[in-house]
């Protein structure tokens, strides 16, 4: 596994929160062995080490809750190993599927995350086995997620985000954007999820045929994220005391919050449109979004060139 | 006879206690009573009190705050948890760092997460460290039931603090 890495196989890559565990090149390259990765996968696992190191990642946090949080493993580039078609959330998924079943026994071989040391988790999620998806590049009809971002064209890029549970949403038989947008709006405004409370990221994982829909009718993802935001809202009075919302008191409310909010104050699923992630992904045929709810920022790597 | 190797135990029940809520507030509505718990163990008079509710989420800077807390030249820390994993791991890091500031420190946690008790006293070198448990779920607790559940609780943490 290590191959020509293997010269660097002391080499501490992160110190892993909350068991402040060292992932070596060498302890990483033997739990991408165990996860079936191919050599090739090393530096994209290794990438998304240091992703979730992040500091403002939280990895403590992410280990530690009762949540079910754990991360998802957003691979854009253009390794060919990577599936970026059908199945492609699945385990049929080719090598991001093993990127991420690799940097989820990391975390649970080094940095503490099983049950019997940090992971706390009340019941988990099936997503903490691996969660890794690559961008379809190919039917997407706007520039890469990591061009978006910032990087640039020729890179590869790993993104980390603490994610729970994931939500299809389904809405076919029209081109309809303004349909769309608000099938995809109305189904994330709800009350019980972290997102409804901390405002922060979300990510959107969109089909090729969501996608054309909203290109075909001239909209950017900068316009479908600011639509999500606005529409994707709740009035107050449909959150007090629900969801995350019966942990406020007058001493601990949320920073975001107005002092005194009246019952018919819209509260956004996000607390900026810029916390929509929207990525293109999945085969050709089929009209969906999959919803990747969750908690936190988004952290980026660089994956290194062989 | 091992070596000490935390804090110096509080002698003299007097000074500045910090007490601080770290807990999601999983009791919304019934004020703060882990703390208050351990307000009621506390002698009468000689004992300064700073009460400090902050949930244990989001950014964690754990070694600012203690390092505050010693600019503020506090006499002991007890910080409490509540049904929260992540409360209770960073509450219990916030002690050790306490201990090694000088400052006699525990935590009030919930023993149905020992193993998260156990794993992070390990991790960050002192598995000897002494932590006051209830031994409920506060989910599961109706409100008059807390005095007598946390009254043992609060009780121990000044034991542990006083080293009696």
């Amino acid at each position: 596994m290590l191959g020509e890495h293997l010269e660097r196989s002391a080499e501490v890559v992160a110190t892993l929160p909350p068991a402040m565990g060292e992932a070596t090149f060498e302890n990483i390259a033997a739990n991408a062995v165990i996860a079936g990765c191919d050599p090739s996968d090393l530096l994209a696992v290794v990438a998304a080490v240091r992703a979730v190191a992040q500091p403002r990642f939280l990895l403590d946090q992410v280990v530690t809750t009762v949540h079910g949080l754990w991360p998802m493993t957003f691979l854009c580039g253009s390794d060919p190993n990577w599936s970026r078609e059908g199945d492609c959330l699945s385990s049929s998924s080719g090598s991001n599927s093993l990127v991420a079943r690799a940097l989820s026994l990391v975390l649970r071989n080094v940095a503490g995350g099983s049950p019997e040391a940090f992971d706390a988790s009340t019941m988990g999620r099936p997503g903490k086995l691996f969660f890794g998806v690559a961008e379809n590049t190919t039917l997407s009809p706007w520039d890469p997620w990591h061009v978006r971002a910032g990087w640039d064209d020729g890179d590869s890029v790993v993104a980390t985000y603490a994610a729970d549970s994931t939500l299809c949403i389904a809405d076919m038989g029209h081109s309809n954007p303004e349909i769309l947008v608000s099938t995809i709006a109305d189904s994330i405004a709800i009350p019980g999820s972290y997102n409804a409370f901390f405002r922060k990221d979300l990510w959107l994982l969109m089909s090729p045929t969501h996608a054309w829909i909203f290109a075909d009718a001239g909209w950017s993802v900068p316009d479908i994220a600011q639509a999500i935001a606005d529409r994707a809202t709740q009035p107050y009075g449909r959150l007090r005391g629900r969801g995350l919302f019966g942990f406020i008191d007058q001493h601990q409310a949320p920073a975001w919050m107005s002092p005194e909010p009246l019952d018919s104050e819209e509260i956004s699923i996000v607390d900026h449109p810029r916390r929509i992630k929207l990525a293109v992904v999945g085969a050709p045929t089929g009209g969906y979004t999959t919803a990747v709810f969750g908690s936190g920022v988004t952290t980026m790597e660089k994956i290194e060139s062989d | 006879m091992g070596k000490r190797r935390g804090a110096p135990r509080w002698n003299g029940l007097s000074g500045l206690l910090v007490l601080s809520d770290s807990m999601l507030n999983v009791n919304a509505g019934w004020g703060k009573l882990i703390l208050d718990s351990v307000v009621a163990a506390l002698p009468a008079e000689g004992v300064t009190l700073d009460q400090i509710r902050r949930p244990q989420i989001g950014d964690h800077r754990p070694q600012e705050w203690i390092d505050h807390l010693v600019e503020q030249g506090i006499s002991a820390l007890v910080v409490t948890a509540g049904d929260c994993a992540t409360c209770t791991s960073r509450a219990l890091r916030e002690c050790i760092l306490a201990e090694q500031s000088g400052i006699p420190a525990t935590a009030v946690v919930p023993i149905g997460l020992s193993e998260i008790i156990e794993a992070t006293l390990t991790a960050w070198g002192r598995p000897d460290l002494r932590v006051a448990t209830f031994d409920a779920p506060l989910f599961s607790l109706k409100q008059n039931d807390f005095p007598d559940v946390m009254q043992s609780a609060a009780q121990e943490a000044i034991a542990i603090l006083t080293g009696s």
